[in-house]
């Protein structure tokens, strides 16, 4: 169970915020603005005991460097809010647009949920 | 080589307004003639990303998101290769003029990285003088890398 929108559901598990992305292309201008807008209302939404916000990828199976553009943008805003945004179980096409631009630098990226969950930061 | 039984070649050439929808349906037909023709899944996404982040520069960095303005794609693929071009009725692009974005100092801009994904992705990218016609041909993994 969880909080659904048109393009995530949210759920609580320990510290974290846990968002499952609904759709499977993460490409197009309307769906990127709706789900940027979801992540960010969780972020600003996040209970005072989560210090993480894990993104579950599991669904995605492409995505532009639009959605990049969102996850840059909320990285920073999570920072601030002294949040730490992991991303979990990205399929491993999109994992090498991360590696190819290098913002598997900048991301707490793990394979699973779980890890996410659970991990220490890096 | 894909382990394709379909040796002709097809071959797309069209029009479309200045709006990411109506060009999905083609990016789709891509994906599907590469499916069909065996080539392998790592390709087929590189491709789609490729045509993406184009067209999307096309619309958004070309023509501004001009309704008026078109944009023009053409593809052709065969066994051995696929070949697009796309063209936007902007004034140009300097494809030079793009920051690499795997600088420290540029890794967190949000913006910046599309044609950078497309020379990464794509075997081949050139551009006509003006800057308005970007083509790309990739060849499979296979070919590449034992020509």
């Amino acid at each position: 169970m969880g909080i659904s929108n048109a393009r995530t559901v949210t759920r609580y598990e320990k510290t974290s915020a846990v968002v499952d992305c609904l759709d499977s292309k993460l490409n197009e201008e309307l769906t990127i603005q709706a789900w940027g807008e979801e992540l960010g209302n969780v972020l600003d939404s996040i209970p005072k005991n989560c210090d993480r916000l894990v993104v579950n990828f599991r669904n995605v199976q492409f995505m532009s460097s639009s959605a990049l553009r969102v996850l840059i943008t909320l990285n920073t805003k999570a920072r601030v809010k002294k949040v730490t945004l992991f991303l979990c179980a990205i399929n491993a096409n999109i994992l090498e647009v991360f590696k190819i631009t290098k913002l598997d630098s900048i991301f707490q990226i793990r394979p699973t949920e779980n890890e996410a969950v659970n991990s220490m930061i890096k | 080589m894909p382990s394709s039984e379909k040796t002709d070649a097809w071959r797309f050439a069209q029009t479309f307004a200045s709006v990411s929808s109506s060009v999905a349906p083609f990016l789709d037909a891509v994906v599907a003639e590469l499916e069909a023709r065996s080539w392998n899944p790592g390709d087929v996404f590189a491709i789609r990303l490729a045509l993406d982040e184009a067209v999307a520069n096309a619309i958004e960095h070309g023509n501004r998101r001009d309704p008026d303005k078109k944009v023009r794609l053409s593809a052709e693929i065969s066994g051995e290769r696929i070949l697009v071009s796309i063209q936007d009725e902007g004034p140009g692009f300097n494809f030079d003029a793009i920051k690499d974005p795997t600088l420290d100092e540029n890794l967190e801009l949000p913006q910046g990285r599309g044609l950078f994904l497309i020379r990464n992705f794509m075997t081949h990218v050139w551009h006509n003088d003006k800057g308005n016609i970007i083509y790309m041909e990739k060849i499979p993994q296979d070919e590449a890398q034992n020509p």
